[in-house]
């Protein structure tokens, strides 16, 4: 069976290397036929990876000692969706789920693409074949899942810190972000390459680059859960550099979604797009690395292997490649930028995106700052969670501001009138909260006030934008509010479910300024009947209980818990032995006030011989909004992503009359005319555009729209 | 008005390069530490990396290039680590038994407070030459990952045996010196 | 209130953090926050490692004796090294660490706004050159046309 495993992988990197060398040579002379082989061979390889990884899942329900990998990441004790699981629990199944999660969005894209942009898709296959076959090199040459031994009557067990059902969706949800990147990523290049620069490649991979970008987020979050329940501090993120490793992308992502609006709205920023889609996987890549390298340390000190030199040729190729190609085509990315007034919806994208890429790159500079240091001085220094979080407020704090600011801004002029009379209320609401919250004593951090203060301006400004909205789509269209609603929504999910998305960030600042500056903890050894009081908790030690389970013992403290005086109950913390992996695991007890959203976070230290028990316990406001900032998180998303039908007939229409029209760039120049009057017509039935402004942003809209028709006719 | 954009070019792509050499430069280094100890499996004898440290049990400084002509065993060890605790007695007997043949024990302690490590040597009557390095720069170098750790240096400084996995015992210790001193 | 003026308020009230208090009589979880355990990595507050533990024996003992935070984390460097500190020191080499994004953002900015005054004049010479005129009404029929076709 791991001969057939291999084979399959042999066969995955030969369809690669095959469609990467076909496709390009098919590009280069314009053969339609060997393009198509190169695409087949591009579809069959998803094949042969899935096959490969079906059995390597195999071997796992099986317990077939004699695959190696199986032996050193699963035991027969170890839970069946734990046996499933650990696929990806060590390197060389992490890369074979990133080579499967690579063929198969690859295959994807290419398929669903094939007629919107059928003439870039002859340089889409090579880039992304490029990239599989590296991905499917490793496995093949460097580190296989499928090397055989004797078989061991038990394998090693699995890591008991993955050991959770977060662990279970982590790793495939990361690698669905950072593999996703490959689809815009290998599009732009594509685009480059066949000098079709015009915005299509951006509405192709829009889907993919929000999809991704929305795995990511949601992976960091379930990290974030992960660490918080498993490693037990009481906190949930540490910004170590594997960490960060999936942040840095996500952030590059996050302005490469805010920026791809400027060009498709405006046409400008077009270098600029490239540069962050490249940066974006260049990052992704990076994280991979970082990961797998042990070049930094970290607290995820995976395998130190092999493979960091293969990996680090490869981001240098990367890197190096696309950095030249950029350069060799900039002539063609000359945008016809226009840039009316500094205060405006595009100038304010440019802002955010200036703050969104400085903080990538100061992550990125804190995760190299210890290597510089040492190859300077000799001598390591630490960056660790305070630097980051003070640029954390640095960049953070303007960003939030942006985000209440950016929606009410119109594009192209907004005058400041205009904008203060739409900042208005929510600034009033922002100010009333501000003082609510200071005389309640959250001016112990002022950082936290200023947060909280924006978080209100934000979700004010993002209520405004909804009002406003279903306003005048009811003014227009009559029926119920709800049904305005929907139609509002319905029309533009992008930007609605944009703001979704934002109010999903607002609720994760809030919930992480609660927690980190306005939480409580103590530490205490207690003898039984001794008790320990933490914020608005007292808690009593009553004793300890051992129970023994399946793969591990439990050891409890039991504590019971009240509140302001009221008993609430009893909570557990603690201790798991697990036998095979010979191993202590911290079980923390975490008691979630869902009406307040916090937590009460017990973590069972030590306990001592003579029956008393070392208590950690931390008290965290807020916390919850986190996790619930996930959930709306998503659900932005998908109503950002969902298919539009009107968006999908416009392009057909687009697609039919590509036939006819002189260029591409003609009929996208007219949509975007006919789409920016759509848009200023229905800023000012909402008000956020002013009847002055309307004026004069009007005549030459419209004048643009008609050259635009004209050029077409002609 | 396009004077800035060679510039913004120049400077992206030098700070591209740069982070690569420097990664690259990391990966080579962090192969080294832990080359050495495949090499020295290999049956290879490498050169052991040189240090001068401050030494714990008198005053100024001990470098390991300083006792060539003499056969070392370097002990890398931790006053918080249980195993070395074990090892402790049987190194400084072996110290006792060797020090007349052109041996000398050096103990390394690392990641550790200083009055920690003088009262794990007064503990254990240690007389052996000890040298502390509490940011633990030179387990890098010798690749180091945990305590104990013993590498046997022969008389022109080339490393001949890495021992790793638990304490050693006297047995191992002789077998090991002697080992060292035929090289 | 210039929007200058709020803006230096705002930046004084988010970095003039409460620093006083905690470097004459800091707490155990404060220093648990700024300084890392040297054999994991981690902050010392996530750490359960043994040397981690005596770090802690130490810094309690200290903050019994009345040391300052300085004081206590001068200590830990000549013990630990420089490493220790979870954060670059705001001097010397490490001062590259904090100046380099602040530079560097504000160099982003300078060329941000040196593009953008460049895009600005490129808009400024469009409208002047484009002529004022009205829409010929042929046009304008079929440009209302083609808007509502487009929304269908």
């Amino acid at each position: 069976m791991a001969l057939v495993g291999r084979a399959a992988l042999i066969a995955t990197f030969a369809l690669v290397l095959y469609a990467a060398l076909a496709g390009t040579v098919a590009a280069l002379r314009g053969r339609r036929q060997l393009a198509a082989t190169a695409r087949d061979a591009l579809l069959a390889a998803f094949g042969t990876t899935a096959l490969a990884s079906g059995l390597l899942v195999v071997a796992f329900a099986r317990n077939d000692f004699s695959f190696t990998y199986v032996a050193d990441h699963s035991s027969r004790q170890l839970p069946l969706a734990y046996t499933l699981a650990a696929f990806w629990s060590g390197q060389a199944g992490s890369l074979l789920l990133w080579l499967l999660v690579l063929t198969g969005t690859s295959a994807a894209a290419v398929l669903l693409n094939r007629r919107l942009i059928a003439d870039v898709l002859p340089w889409t296959v090579p880039v992304l074949a490029g990239v599989a076959s590296f991905f499917a090199f490793v496995p093949v040459v460097v580190s296989s899942p499928f090397a055989t031994q004797a078989a061991p009557p038990n394998g090693a067990g699995m890591n008991v810190s993955l050991q959770n059902p977060y662990m279970l969706a982590h790793p495939p949800m990361l690698y669905l972000g950072y593999v996703g990147l490959t689809i815009p990523f290998a599009f732009a290049m594509a685009a480059l390459l066949s000098k079709r620069t015009d915005e299509r490649w951006l509405v192709a991979t829009r889907r993919w680059t929000l999809a991704s970008w929305t795995f990511l987020g949601v992976a960091i979050l379930i990290g974030a859960k992960w660490a918080y329940e498993t490693i037990g501090w009481g906190g949930y993120y540490a910004w170590d550099p594997v960490e960060n490793a999936a942040l840095m992308p996500w952030l590059a992502s996050t302005a490469f979604l805010h920026s791809v609006m400027v060009q498709e709205k405006k046409s400008m920023l077009r270098v600029w797009n490239v540069v962050l889609v490249s940066l974006a996987f260049c990052l992704s890549l990076f994280g991979t690395f970082l990961t797998r390298s042990g070049v930094v340390n970290s607290i995820h000190s995976f395998s130190q292997s092999s493979i960091g030199g293969w990996f680090l040729g490869f981001i240098a190729v990367v890197a190096l490649g696309t950095t030249g190609l950029i350069l060799a085509r900039l002539p063609l990315l000359r945008s016809r930028s226009r840039l009316e007034s500094l205060a405006s919806r595009e100038a304010a994208f440019l802002y955010n995106n200036l703050l969104l890429v400085a903080f990538a790159l100061t992550i990125l500079w804190g995760v190299a700052f210890p290597l510089v240091t040492q190859a300077v001085r000799g001598e390591a220094i630490t960056v660790g969670p305070p630097y980051y979080n003070f640029f954390l407020r640095v960049f953070g704090l303007p960003l939030l501001l942006l985000m209440a600011v950016g929606p009410l801004i119109a594009w192209r002029s907004a005058s400041l009138r205009s904008l203060a009379r739409s900042l208005r209320w929510p600034v009033a609401a922002g100010l009333v909260a501000g003082c609510v919250l200071l005389a309640g004593g959250a001016g112990s951090s002022p950082p936290g006030l200023v947060a909280y203060t924006f978080s209100v301006v934000v979700l004010g400004a993002i209520v405004l934008e909804f009002a406003r909205g279903t306003r005048a789509r009811r003014a227009l269209e009559g029926g119920t509010w709800l049904g305005a609603f929907c139609s509002l929504v319905a029309r533009n999910r992008r930007r609605y479910g944009g703001y979704i998305a934002h109010a999903a960030v607002v609720l994760l600042a809030i919930g992480i300024v609660g927690s980190s500056v306005y939480g409580a903890s103590a530490t205490k050894r207690l003898q039984p009947g001794q008790t320990l009081s933490v914020g608005n908790y007292t808690l009593q030690y009553l004793g300890t209980t051992f129970r023994p389970g399946a793969n591990h013992d439990e050891l409890r403290a039991r504590l019971a818990v009240s509140r302001n005086g009221k008993a609430d109950g009893i909570v557990a913390a603690g201790k798991n032995n697990y036998h095979v992996e010979a191993f202590f695991s911290s079980a923390v007890a975490i008691r979630t006030d869902w009406l307040r959203a916090e937590d009460l976070f017990v973590i069972g230290d030590t306990f001592h011989k003579d029956g008393s028990v070392s208590l950690k316990v931390v008290v965290n406001p807020l916390v919850d909004l986190i996790w619930l900032a996930g959930l709306v998180f998503l659900f932005g998303s998908l109503v950002a992503m969902w298919p539009d039908a009107r968006e999908q007939r416009r392009l057909g229409r687009r697609q039919a009359e590509l036939g006819t029209a002189r260029s591409p760039e003609l009929l996208e120049a007219r949509d975007q005319a006919l789409a920016a009057l759509k848009e200023l017509e229905f800023d000012h039935r909402t008000g956020k555009v002013s009847d002055g402004d309307y004026r004069t942003l009007l005549g030459p809209l419209r004048r643009h729209a008609a050259e635009a028709l004209l050029a077409l006719k002609a | 008005m396009t004077w800035w954009r060679p510039a913004v070019q120049g400077i992206a792509v030098t700070l591209i390069a740069v982070l690569l050499v420097l990664l690259a430069w990391r990966l080579i280094d962090d192969g080294r530490g832990n080359g050495l100890a495949k090499a020295v499996a290999a049956g290879r004898t490498p050169v052991a990396p040189d240090f001068r440290l401050p030494r714990l049990d008198a005053a100024g400084t001990l470098g390991l290039s300083s006792l060539r002509g003499k056969v070392v065993l370097l002990n890398f060890w931790a006053s918080w680590c249980v195993p070395c605790k074990q090892e402790a007695p049987r190194l400084e007997a072996a110290w006792r038994r060797w020090r007349a043949h052109g041996v000398v024990v050096v103990g390394l302690d690392a990641q550790d407070f200083r009055t920690d490590a003088g009262r794990f040597l007064q503990r254990h009557g240690i007389t052996y030459p000890n040298v502390h390095d509490g940011p633990g720069d030179v387990l890098g170098r010798y690749g180091v990952s945990g305590f104990p750790e013993t590498w046997f240096v022969s008389r022109s400084g080339k490393l001949v045996v890495e021992h790793v996995d638990g304490p050693l015992t006297s047995g191992q210790i002789d077998r090991d010196l002697r080992r060292a001193s035929r090289e | 209130m210039s929007i200058r003026r709020f803006a230096l308020l705002l930046l004084a009230l988010v970095f003039a953090a409460p620093a006083a208090a905690s470097e004459l009589h800091p707490t155990l979880p404060e220093l648990e926050h700024e300084v890392m355990c040297p054999t994991c990595h981690t902050l010392l507050e996530l750490s359960h490692a043994p040397v981690a533990e005596r770090m802690r024996v130490f810094i309690r003992a200290r903050i019994a004796r009345g040391e300052t935070k300085s004081e206590i984390t001068s200590q830990l460097v000549s013990e630990f090294g420089e490493g220790v500190l979870a954060a670059p020191p705001t001097r010397g080499f490490g001062l590259l660490a904090w100046l380099l994004p602040i530079a560097g953002l504000l160099a982003a900015a300078a060329v941000v706004a040196i593009v953008a005054r460049h895009w600005r004049r490129l808009a400024v010479r469009d409208d002047a050159s484009g002529a004022h005129g009205r829409l010929a009404p042929a046009l304008e029929r079929a440009l209302d046309e083609e808007l509502a076709r487009y929304d269908a």
